[in-house]
């Protein structure tokens, strides 16, 4: 039930001959579930990482989770328009890398730590 | 009515449930914790959920790298959140990014492929390292091994989970229930993206030697170049590639499924270029009759012979009239828009506004990031004595 023919198992990586068949739903599910999982293992580890630097990775993490669905939805509609989107998610992700860790560096020369507690006071 | 699921939504609450619970107990606390558990707990939930996919899935499953790679990709990033060190956690994050690499590459997004690992790993990634080597105190002598109170302890592990994996649960009980009546596309036509780019078919035709001494389109006044678009009007086509183009390209996007090995472009030949290349073809043909390398005439692979006698049994030129020739050409199995391509023309032709967007965010970033850097630091009494001493001691 499990065996994998070994055409299949080859046949992936070879570039330029990929893309052309229809998908079908529950393999576009399968790219969906581990794009949701990786979304909410960024999710966890935004709320419970007290680390500045790691709470941005985990928004790094949300991104790629987001950007894959995105490719998997554009290969369902055998269209480029997802990768497109996955560009802008990535001028995005750098644009906030630039701005977020010359934040954290600010910061950190204020009060020479990382700990995000440590700015608790900024709650409302 | 009723929602169909493409997996039972016990197995899928049962498995996300014990992956909720292996990262809850996965995350850094006082003391350790039950760390491998909590890694074991929470791939044996999420693998258990796409162990019923596999199956459910049947022949529609993908590819066994997909296995491999996603099983990689969550793995590194479980660790990137359970990881009590900064530096580690960047590096799994490279991991993770990939393996999720090396899934858009299944998905046959191969441009954004490679983009990712260069942008991704090579450039934003090490930016990060650098932050966390600037901002991290620098460990003393006795104490290397030594974690910072915030690293060794997360705030709230067990509610975080339990937001994070609610927001799953969620998420793809949602799609469970919508994915599999997606219809999908019905087929991929290689030659309406073929028709996009008449100069890849004219490098083709070039180097088989068909196109030698016929000029550009451009260059006969008589004719203006035209796309025939699928519902049969003629467009004046625009842009270098098809002001320089020898042909006018049929276009057709009538989304029928083009047997991959045969795709084939309908060519709509002006006049004059259309007779020389006639000519030539006709020359070739006379040749390879005789003597295939007679008279220095470079060898030429099977596929052209195929193509060149595709081309006479269509009846040869006198079958097109004056006006206009229209050949059927058998364009071989390797000639097909490139993923580059296919993306270049989405983001350029299809979206060009995402091009400015990306420009404009990427400017403000640049304007945000030279007004932090100007901002001045204050410096305490302390550090302001020790400065002074420290210069006092260099000049003296």
């Amino acid at each position: 039930m499990m065996a994998f023919g070994a055409d299949a198992f080859f046949s992936a990586l070879t570039l330029g001959q990929t893309g052309f068949e229809p998908m079908a739903g529950v393999t576009l599910y399968h790219y969906l579930f581990v794009s949701a999982a990786m979304m909410a293992i960024g999710v966890v580890g935004f709320l419970s990482r007290r680390n500045l630097i790691i709470m941005f990775l985990c928004t790094e993490l949300m991104f790629q989770g987001a950007a894959l669905a995105l490719i998997a939805f554009g290969r369902l509609h055998l269209n480029h328009s997802g990768e497109v989107f996955v560009i802008i998610v990535l001028t995005v992700a750098a644009a906030e890398a630039a701005l977020a860790l010359g934040l954290v560096v600010y910061l950190f020369r204020r009060k020479e730590t990382l700990d995000s507690l440590a700015w608790a006071e900024l709650k409302g | 009515m009723t929602l169909e699921w493409l997996i039972n939504p016990i197995i899928l609450y049962v498995g996300l449930a014990l992956g909720a619970g292996g990262v809850a107990m996965a995350l850094p606390r006082k003391g350790g914790g039950p760390q491998i558990v909590g890694a074991l707990l929470a791939a044996t939930g999420l693998g258990l959920v796409i162990l019923t996919l596999a199956i459910v899935a049947g022949a529609d499953r993908p590819n066994l790298f997909f296995y491999i790679f996603g099983a990689i990709a969550l793995g590194g990033a479980l660790r990137v959140i359970s990881h009590p060190r900064p530096v580690y956690a960047a590096l799994y994050f490279i991991l993770t990014i990939i393996s999720s690499s090396a899934m858009y590459l299944l998905l046959g997004a191969e441009f954004l492929t490679f983009a990712l690992i260069i942008i991704y790993a090579g450039a934003i990634l090490i930016t990060y390292l650098f932050v966390i080597m600037l901002a991290t105190q620098a460990p003393s002598e006795d104490q290397v091994e030594a974690l910072t109170e915030y690293d060794a302890n997360s705030r709230e592990p067990i509610v975080a989970t339990v937001c994070g994996f609610a927001l799953l649960a969620v998420l793809t009980g949602m799609m469970a229930t919508g994915a599999g009546r997606m219809t999908p596309a019905e087929g991929y036509d290689a030659t309406s993206d073929l028709a996009r780019v008449p100069k890849k078919i004219e490098r083709w035709l070039d180097q088989q030697g068909l196109l030698d001494g016929a000029k550009p389109l451009a260059e006969y006044p008589e004719t203006k170049p035209q796309r025939v678009l699928a519902d049969g009007t003629i467009v004046p086509a625009q842009g270098p590639d098809f002001e320089h183009s020898y042909f006018r390209v049929r276009e057709r996007r009538n989304n029928v499924m083009i047997p991959m090995a045969q795709p084939v472009v309908l060519l709509n030949y002006n006049t004059q270029a259309g007779e020389r290349l006639a000519a030539r073809i006709e020359a070739r043909r006379a040749m390879m009759q005789d003597e295939p390398r007679a008279a220095g005439v470079a060898p030429i692979d099977k596929q052209v012979v195929e193509l060149i006698d595709r081309i006479w049994d269509f009846g040869g030129p006198q079958a097109f009239g004056n006006s206009t020739m229209t050949m059927n050409i058998v364009l071989p199995d390797d000639l097909r828009v490139q993923n580059i391509e296919a993306v270049g023309f989405a983001l350029l032709g299809e979206h060009p506004l995402v091009v400015e967007l990306a420009g404009v965010v990427l400017l403000l970033a640049l304007v945000g990031a030279v007004i932090l850097a100007r901002k001045q630091i204050e410096i305490g009494q302390d550090e302001k004595a020790q400065a002074v001493q420290l210069l006092g001691g260099m000049s003296a």
